[in-house]
């Protein structure tokens, strides 16, 4: 168990986090996915805007590995459900710490642009 | 599950594999694996959705994700171990220096890019020069990639296609080296191998009777399964059953997509429609899919069973055995039980099948043969040297561009960017070019596969595949990088050493090192000689290609007409019936106006072959399947007449020759020249076709094979029987005409009508068409060689003025002071010239020697043209000479403009 204090400033030298890093967070907090159902939902979360490529994609999970945010997971689904060969990845409380962090970040400045009036707030009465 | 349906899929995923090797191999062994089957997987979604559109994006994409985040990994491996500390290790390790560091990185890139851009803008000539010279060469690339790609990348359209394979005779005793199959002996091949599920087809024409008039279409006999073995089943209805391929039950007949839509309109309710086939009635149970084709000729029209009596020749050799291979059996395996199986067969019938073996090729070898392996490959070099000629071009120009810059490069040098940040700086620049002559390369590919597809025949397999897709753009874009590196680099790397001093010193002479010019000069004796070795080999090819438009067969294809007729067994069903009907045609067509004789032959020269084995009384007979071989024709009365080929010795046929007259032939010289070289063989004997013949007349040769294998052989033995004692079915007439042999087309196909309405005339053609459609391969190579040594020319002629040119600008001084102290205009003059011929002359060198050392691999598309053919060096060196002459004479001529007074105030 890190030691609090460390953890925190930890959490927030990864901050911010690149979107696509987000992105794969943010979809890996539904559960354990493979890279192509990853792909694929962020496509999906996205409306299509981005679209990450095997490079990009195994790139971003290394260094979310090595920063322990997310990790290999070691079960597999049943073998006749998927590919057996395909890698699942799940995300580590660390990680959703990060997430946390850096939507708490973001939330800060959509706060920010609603003040200014740059967006309407959807809770605000019209 | 399987995905050899999606096409081009693992093609990509073996270039896929390739490009991940821009990644670091500790990377790649975590994540290759899973990266490619993403990659399959975006594929596989990409093509279902919008086919060659999506995988075109798709492989921008990935180019662009392997290239970028390959590098930059290769960058943080470097990174982290330069940075490796001893001490720490904390939680999240190193996390804000990378970052810094990256971002650092690609604003640099983009900076890069920004300050490529604008000294781009600065000299915008030069680059003009360069990008339609790279455009002229990677278009030319992509384009012959295109039609390489399908002829030789691409499976065959059939599921597992890599299983199929062409199982054939070899009998080396015979020197067949693949020669068809026999009826009963694949029947044996089919019943007993365990490896193979064997299919058989053979050609076979019918006139297919619609309403009113007959048509010819193109069909084959088949075994029940070939289907089966293709994995191809009817669109539409059913395919053959074992029992439709006996005699009787015969009368089944699938069509193509194309006869369907001709003769039916496409109607769904066809299945049960009676066909008339050579008069028969055959039931209409199948049609096939669109695109279906099986063999060298893409438009068979209607396949029907064998229809086996039981009577077959097992000497008769004319079906194709395509097969698969079971699934769990090796290649090896299946060559061993086919050994087993002919030896078995040897043993059982020596008579027919002694020494007979049987040999396989793939499917795609039978189909692409030699002569488009040897095409494409050929082809493919060919177009490299362009490429590298154009390389070599553009490398040239940018070391002029970058020796201007020199003190620009110290300067920066000085101000702290080390050698890898200015080699970049230049590569960044030289990339950027490339993506532009990639860009003009793909109009230039659209134009040229459009000129490519149109030199085509239209009957050479999947030449409608052709065309600009996605595996064309993939090439194009690895092309275009690949270029921008291979003319970049030498660039980049020379100039960016430079001595920082002495170009920083005022008044320090701008130019490069005496290195620089090696390497220039090398650029151009390269350029020169790869631009030889290409000219030399298309005027070699072209002189092949002449020759045989020429006409040097030995038979005339001036005014020679020919036409195929078949006569139907129910109106004509004996010899003798034939033998009125042929005389009949010879007759009346004779008597035509604008004809001036007419006769016939059972093969065209050219068209195809019959090797028969013969014997000759009074030699020692070697034993049945060990006999001589030779080509064996029938012909009619009046045939070396209207061929003009010369009888040397003895009588050609004539009207003497009656059913009932003594069996005689007339033999070629090289047969004679076999048997009797020294010794006259009229009035010897030949026993051929189970008859004794008397050999009456001996012709001079023709040559009658223009195949990649025959052309450059000497002309083969042969013999010739007048029909009057051998009749045939099949004939094809041969008419000679008083002057163009097209305009009495008309007359003799009415006259043929008027004598039987119901025959039909088909494959009308010329002699001379006959001659093209045989001699296509090196025609459709010589056009493409000849298209490809004139884009060398002109590149290698640009290279030679750009280096001149430079050369003469960096020298004004000197010749200002040369002409200072009094020097003539001629004099400077000879100087310059001597200097561009010293390195034309030594490219021509160099390109001899290389071009001796290639020119015998085009020997299959040369007809006998010599590959060391003397006149084509020589003429070849020299045009190359006079084209250095005239790239160096401008600057030249410059250079004695040179004001003294000028020249010396520059300083």
């Amino acid at each position: 168990m890190p030691h609090p204090a460390r953890h925190d400033n930890a959490v927030k030298n990864l901050l911010p986090l690149k979107p696509a890093d987000y992105l794969i967070l943010f979809v890996l907090l539904e559960g354990e996915r493979h890279g192509y159902r990853m792909v694929k939902e962020i496509e999906q979360r996205t409306n299509g805007l981005v679209k990450l490529e095997a490079g990009n994609l195994y790139r971003s999970i290394r260094r979310l590995i090595k920063h322990r945010v997310l990790e290999e997971s070691d079960k597999r689904p049943a073998p006749e459900s998927d590919d057996e060969r395909r890698r699942y990845y799940r995300i580590t409380d660390f990680g959703r710490n990060v997430v946390a962090a850096e939507a708490a970040r973001m939330k800060e400045l959509v706060a920010a642009a609603e003040s200014r009036k740059l967006i309407s707030d959807p809770e605000a009465p019209a | 599950m399987s995905h050899s349906h999606i096409r081009g899929l693992p093609f990509s995923e073996r270039v896929y594999r390739l490009l991940f090797l821009f990644f670091p191999a500790e990377f790649r062994r975590a994540h290759a694996t899973d990266a490619q089957e993403l990659f399959r997987d975006r594929y596989r979604e990409e093509f279902r959705r919008r086919r060659s559109v999506g995988i075109a994006v798709l492989w921008l994409r990935t180019l662009r994700d392997l290239l970028q985040h390959g590098f930059l990994e290769r960058l943080d491996a470097l990174l982290s171990r330069i940075r490796r500390t001893p001490v720490g290790g904390g939680d999240p390790p190193d996390v804000p220096v990378q970052k810094a560091t990256i971002g650092d990185f690609m604003e640099s890139i983009a900076s890069d890019i920004r300050y490529a851009l604008r000294t781009i803008r600065r000299s915008p000539g030069v680059v003009l020069i360069a990008v339609i010279s790279l455009g002229i060469g990677i278009g030319a690339n992509a384009a012959i990639f295109s039609a390489v790609d399908v002829f030789m990348f691409r499976p065959l359209p059939y599921p597992d296609a890599e299983q199929l394979v062409d199982v054939h005779v070899r009998n080396d005793e015979r020197g067949w080296t693949q020669v068809s199959q026999s009826i009963p002996d694949f029947l044996d091949i089919r019943a007993d191998s365990k490896t193979l599920e064997a299919a058989g087809s053979y050609g076979s024409s019918f006139n297919l009777a619609t309403r009113d008039r007959p048509e010819r279409v193109r069909g084959e006999r088949v075994s029940w399964n070939l289907f089966q073995v293709l994995r191809t089943q009817p669109a539409l209805g059913r395919s053959f059953t074992p029992e439709e391929e006996q005699d009787g039950n015969h009368r089944v007949a699938i069509v193509s997509d194309g006869l369907w839509n001709r003769h039916f309109g496409h109607s769904p309710d066809v299945l049960g429609e009676t066909l008339f086939l050579d008069g028969e009635a055959y039931t209409l149970v199948g049609v096939m899919p669109p695109k279906f084709w099986l063999g060298q000729n893409a438009r068979i029209d209607v396949w029907v069973p064998f229809g086996l009596t039981g009577e077959e020749q097992r000497g008769s050799h004319f079906i194709s055995v395509t097969s698969r291979i079971r699934p769990e059996y090796t290649i090896e395996e299946v060559r061993a039980e086919l050994g087993q199986i002919a030896s078995r067969l040897q043993t059982t019938y020596p008579e027919s099948n002694a020494n007979n073996y049987f040999g396989l090729v793939t499917l795609h070898e039978e189909i692409f043969n030699t002569e488009f392996r040897m095409g494409s490959a050929i082809a493919s070099v060919a177009v490299a040297f362009v490429l590298l000629i154009a390389c070599a071009n553009v490398a040239n120009l940018m070391l002029t561009r970058a020796a201007g810059r020199e003190r620009e490069i110290a300067l920066r040098g000085a101000l702290g960017a080390g050698r890898i940040r200015i080699v970049r700086q230049l590569l960044t620049e030289s990339m950027l070019i490339a993506l532009l002559g990639g860009a003009l390369g793909v109009g230039v590919a659209v134009l040229g596969i459009k000129g490519l597809v149109s030199v085509m025949p239209a009957a050479f397999p999947r030449v409608s595949e052709i065309a600009l897709d996605g595996r064309v753009l993939m090439y194009t874009a690895f092309v275009s990088l690949f270029t921008g590196v291979l003319f970049g680099i030498a660039p980049a790397l020379q100039s960016s050493r430079p001595n920082l001093t002495s170009s920083l010193k005022e008044g320090g002479r701008s130019g490069p090192g005496a290195k620089g010019v090696r390497l220039r000069k090398a650029l151009v004796v390269a350029e020169v000689s790869l631009a030889l070795v290409l000219l030399v080999s298309s005027t070699l090819l072209v002189k092949g290609f002449v020759g045989l438009r020429g006409g040097d067969f030995g038979f005339n294809t001036a005014n020679v007409l020919t036409m195929h007729i078949d006569l139907p067994t129910s109106a004509y069903p004996d010899d003798d019936a034939e033998r009125r009907l042929y005389d009949d045609l010879r007759f009346r067509i004779s008597a035509l106006p604008g004809v001036e004789a007419a006769a016939g032959t059972n093969i065209l020269p050219l068209d195809g072959g019959s090797s028969t084995s013969y014997l000759i009384p009074g030699e020692e007979d070697p034993g049945e399947g060990r006999r001589p071989t030779v080509q064996a024709r029938i012909v009619f009365p009046g045939y070396f007449d209207v061929m003009d080929i010369d009888v040397t010795r003895g009588r050609a046929f004539d009207e003497t020759d009656r059913p009932d007259s003594r069996r005689v032939a007339v033999i070629n010289e090289a047969m004679a020249e076999r048997h009797w070289p020294s010794d006259d063989p009229i009035g010897k004997q030949i026993e051929i076709w189970d008859e004794t013949r008397t050999i009456v007349g001996v012709v001079e040769g023709t040559r009658n094979f223009a195949t990649w294998d025959g052309g450059s052989q000497p002309i083969r033995p042969m013999v010739f029987f007048p029909n009057a004692h051998e009749s045939r079915q099949f004939m094809s007439l041969t008419i000679k005409a008083g002057g163009d042999p097209t305009t009495i087309a008309n007359a003799v196909r009415s006259e043929v009508a008027r004598i039987d309405p119901n025959l039909p005339v088909f494959e009308v053609r010329t002699m001379q068409e006959v001659v093209d459609i045989n001699t296509q391969g090196a025609t459709v190579m010589a056009k493409i060689m000849a298209v490809l040594a004139g884009a060398a020319l002109i590149l290698a002629i640009v290279g030679v003025y750009g280096v001149m040119a430079y050369s003469v600008s960096q020298r004004t001084q000197e010749m200002g002071i040369r002409m200072a102290l009094g020097a003539g205009r001629r004099t400077v003059m000879g100087m310059v010239v001597r200097q561009g011929m010293t390195l034309a002359l030594l490219g021509v060198a160099v390109g001899v020697a290389v071009a001796l050392a290639v020119t015998r691999s085009l020997s299959v598309f040369l007809y006998g043209v010599n590959p060391f053919d003397p006149v084509t060096f020589a003429g070849v060196s020299v045009v190359l000479l006079l084209a250095g002459v005239t790239a160096t004479y401008l600057p030249a001529r410059r250079a004695t403009k040179v004001d003294p007074l000028e020249a010396l105030r520059s300083e």
